[in-house]
């Protein structure tokens, strides 16, 4: 508690802030409304025109399939990944925090890169599997590169909620789980899951979120049928040039981002990432 | 009892699993990357693993032909604009946030890490937008720009946890003692915070210095920053160059992640 | 005691002074205080009590939800902490971490930008005066508890601030330090004559530094007094009990300064609240006025009053013996008595009388607020 005097002063350190994100965040944010409506006149065409376009539809199922069913085996790594962190000694979590916080760190190009020397015709996979006259497999250019991809980048993303919220909820884990002894898998079932799923539905839908949005990993890892809304954006601004078609775009996927940040509020699934 | 040990050799049996399930999790984010750091000594042009003679090739055309090198100096450079502009801002606001209660300061942390929240291809088709109507074409301004209010956010929670985690007598005991308010944040808070801010400048230079979508965007000609040089050139062809550019990329950031655990160990 | 008289300003006057939290939350009930000039006054509490909250108050921490705080004469109650001119010493010493010991004493002083020769000068007399002028270099974290605290002491005096707060200084260090450290505060007190507000919830503490003692229960001063007055002549059952050992005997008044156990026995009361005939009164009585003697020889003289009881157990603390007894009413009674050789003659179930002048007991007022 401090006297109201220092409350008031303190309070005007928030401008130079909340300046900085008005002008340069609300007002294009605005800008991208207004090209999305705006054509010499007010008008809604550009939304007919995007949402009756069939490339606009098969493009906005991508993203929902590639954004979900890559979510759904990211978590798959990312909870027995939490799991294993949250009962070491905090000696040893932070050291394989050290192994997750690197690859969350490490720029996306790079790791596209890497899964490109694995994945492609003359990878390493392949290159190993042709020693043993198996036929090359088509892992890469295609819907499943950029779903290894977006795993790839998602589960450090997934780990951290989760291994906060196993944490937070019992800090005493690992020491539990070693007394409990034959209990074990019947307490990780009836308490420790049960009790993490406002960690894990809020990094589920944070990270679904976050794929919505992605751009790198299905340009460099995907072939032309794996389009994704931001390369759907891109293609518009330019290649076609038609920034009116870009922007309905960008706004259709801040809406969608948007319904589904919302939803994770009603949750309150919001309210574990904070803490 | 027979059940007992049954169940206790199944649990037994299934944490194996998990745990060797972890581990493959964990191989499955660090190898690829380390797959890189051979490639990138490769002596031709192709991409083949393991690679058949050690050499320094591509090093030798990164840093020798100047195209790549010029777009390392203006990624440096916009990088580290962006950690001072970034730190800046969002360290002050972090202490205001922190240190005052005034009504609607939840809206303003929401709306302050809302860059955040917002796929980055909206914020850079948005800066296209906006920029193309300012005209300020041919600078580096409006990456740098873009750059920082992606940055923002992550200072202000990383300076946030910091100043949680701060002896709040501390600064009353200041203010007691007759310090005025900016003294006590120049003096007091600031000096505290040390570890926290040096944190957060090096994951705003490093979220600067990886970013592409917004540089991709809104940088013009004669200002493709490295990722967006890299974005490009792999867009096109598999080049051993770009191993090399991959395993300094992977070092830089390894330095990093290091530097800051270290730095926030050593508090 | 050194008292100084009360016709002069006090030092601190708070005026109707309450704090009051969302959802109706009182921390601190409406209350007065004064605070004479070079006094040295404990406020003393359990936690939760509202001792705190009235030294936040004070500091310009916390603003109060009313009244008004003036110190040294003028009103301080809109003014923040920086213009108060106050000093306060925390719990957990509070010091800059990033700053030498001579850096941490120096502050006040350059915030006040004053010339660094005086700073020197300054510093290096008040380090002298808490003994710590051979660590003027070393960092906060390089030093003992005891040495943290006497740093932030010597940042307190060093710019002679009106008054000095100390919430619960002391309570970080162990038994042996503290009681070190405590006559050195008092010293420093002695010899500067500062005012000082001092936050405690150790009673002992309380007696044995302050002039006067300010006791908190519930966000309301229950009492304020000298040490001996308020150990000698509590009001309320919770003073009794809050300082030092006290049995508290349930009786009824059966006249003009007499009342009697549920047994029948009857107890001249001494001194305290007045009592009406009929109703029922707690009287304190301290143990250490409890003598045990033989039924036989039990006395009978006027002034003093005599139960019959069984001895339970005796328990030796060092210098002082504590002897449980069952009275007739069935409630237990604890007599101390120095350990002596012949304070062990007492057996368990040996059949005694407990004698103590009338003089030593006191009716209290029935507690507004007992729990």
């Amino acid at each position: 508690m401090f006297a109201r005097t220092g409350q008031q002063s303190a309070a005007f350190y928030v401008l130079p802030a909340l300046l900085f994100t008005a002008v340069v965040f609300i007002a294009p944010l605005a800008s991208v409304i207004g090209q999305s409506v705006w054509n010499g006149q007010f008008t809604i065409h550009s939304y007919q025109s995007v949402l009756s376009s069939s490339l606009f539809q098969k493009v906005l199922v991508n993203t929902l399939v590639i954004s979900f069913s890559s979510t759904f085996v990211a978590l798959l790594f990312a909870y027995p990944m939490a799991y294993h962190m949250a009962k070491q000694t905090p000696r040893r979590r932070a050291l394989l925090m050290m192994i997750v916080l690197i690859p969350f760190w490490t720029s996306i190009l790079v790791k596209s890169y890497a899964l490109m020397i694995i994945l492609g015709r003359n990878g390493i996979i392949n290159t190993t599997i042709g020693y043993f006259g198996i036929p090359a497999l088509p892992l890469l250019f295609n819907r499943f590169g950029v779903i290894v991809g977006t795993i790839h980048t998602l589960i450090p993303f997934m780990i951290f909620p989760i291994l906060n919220s196993l944490l937070a909820r019992d800090p005493d884990l690992g020491r539990a789980a070693q007394i409990m002894g034959a209990g074990k898998l019947r307490i990780f079932f009836k308490v420790t899951l049960p009790l993490s799923m406002p960690g894990v539905a809020a990094s589920f839908l944070l990270a679904a979120v976050h794929t919505f949005g992605f751009y790198v990993t299905a340009s460099l890892l995907g072939g032309r049928g794996d389009l994704m809304m931001a390369n759907l954006v891109d293609l518009y601004t330019r290649e076609i040039l038609d920034w009116n078609m870009a922007a309905t775009i960008a706004v259709l996927l801040f809406i969608l981002c948007a319904v589904f940040t919302l939803l994770m509020g009603r949750t309150r699934a919001l309210s574990t990432l904070a803490g | 009892m027979r059940e007992t040990a049954a169940t206790a050799n199944h649990a037994t049996w299934v944490s194996h699993c998990a745990n060797a399930w972890a581990w493959f999790g964990y191989a499955f984010l660090v190898l690829p990357t380390l797959v890189i750091i051979p490639m990138s000594f490769n002596s031709t042009d192709e991409l083949a693993f393991p690679p058949d003679s050690f050499s320094l090739r591509q090093y030798e055309t990164f840093f020798l032909k100047s195209d790549w090198l010029s777009s390392t100096f203006l990624s440096f450079k916009i990088a580290i604009a962006t950690a001072v502009l970034a730190v800046v801002i969002g360290v002050t606001a972090a202490y205001g946030l922190a240190r005052s209660s005034f009504p609607g300061r939840g809206a303003i942390v929401l709306f302050l890490l809302s860059p955040m929240l917002v796929p980055v291809v909206v914020v850079a088709l948005g800066l296209y937008l906006y920029f193309a109507t300012l005209g300020f074409s041919g600078s580096a301004l409006p990456i740098i720009v873009g750059h920082t209010l992606v940055a923002i956010p992550f200072v202000i929670i990383t300076a946030s946890s910091a100043l949680r985690h701060m002896e709040r007598n501390i600064e009353a005991a200041a203010m007691i003692m007759g310090a005025s308010p900016f003294q006590v944040f120049r003096k007091v808070t600031l000096p505290l915070l040390k570890s926290g801010i040096i944190a957060s400048a090096l994951f705003a230079f490093l979220i600067s210095f990886d970013e592409v979508i917004i540089a991709y965007f809104v940088g013009r000609a004669g200002f493709s920053t490295l990722p967006v040089k890299m974005f490009s050139t792999i867009q096109w062809e598999i080049s051993p160059v770009i191993a090399a550019v991959a395993t300094l990329l992977t070092i830089l950031s390894t330095g990093i992640c290091v530097l800051v655990t270290i730095i926030m160990d050593r508090k | 005691m050194q008292r100084t008289t009360l016709t002069q300003e006090p030092m601190v006057r708070l005026t109707g002074v309450a704090k009051r939290y969302g959802g109706g939350v009182v921390a601190l009930d409406t209350l007065d205080l004064d605070v004479t000039k070079g006094e040295f006054v404990a406020l003393l509490g359990p936690s939760g009590s509202g001792k705190t909250t009235l030294l936040n108050i004070i500091a310009g921490m916390t603003p109060p939800s009313w009244g008004s705080v003036h110190i040294a004469g003028s009103d301080v109650t809109q003014l923040p902490p920086s213009k108060r001119n106050l000093g306060m010493v925390f719990q957990n010493y509070a010091l800059l971490p990033h700053m030498s010991v001579y850096e941490n004493v120096a502050f006040p002083l350059r915030v006040r930008k004053l010339a660094e020769k005086d700073i020197a000068e300054k510093v290096e007399t008040v380090l002298e005066l808490v003994q710590l002028a051979h660590a003027k270099q070393r960092l906060p974290r390089e030093l003992s508890g005891g040495q943290q605290q006497r740093v932030s002491l010597a940042r307190c005096i060093v710019y002679d601030p009106s008054l000095i707060l100390m919430d619960e200084p002391l309570g970080a260090l162990d038994k042996k330090l503290r009681e070190q450290m405590q006559s050195e505060i008092k010293r420093l007190h002695r010899t500067l004559g500062t005012t000082i507000l001092y936050v405690t919830h150790d009673q002992e503490e309380a007696l044995s530094m302050a002039d006067r003692i300010v006791l908190f229960h519930q966000g309301r001063i229950v009492q304020q007094a000298t040490p001996a007055d308020l150990y000698f002549k509590p009001r309320s059952v919770f003073a009794a009990n809050f300082l030092g050992a006290s049995n508290i005997l349930s009786t009824t008044a059966v006249g003009e300064g007499i009342a009697q156990l549920k047994s029948g026995e009857p107890i001249q009361i001494g001194s305290g609240a007045p009592v009406s005939t009929n109703h029922p009164v707690k009287l304190l009585v301290r143990p250490e006025c409890v003598r045990i003697e033989r039924r036989e020889a039990a006395s009978r003289a006027q002034g003093t009053n005599s139960v019959s009881g069984r001895i339970v157990s005796s328990t030796i603390l060092g210098n002082v013996t504590n002897h449980h007894i069952v009275i007739a009413d069935g409630h237990t009674v604890m007599a101390q008595e120095l350990t002596r050789r012949a304070a062990q003659d007492w057996a368990p179930g040996e059949e005694i009388n407990l004698t103590w002048a009338a003089a030593d007991t006191r009716a209290l007022e029935p507690d507004e607020m007992e729990v």
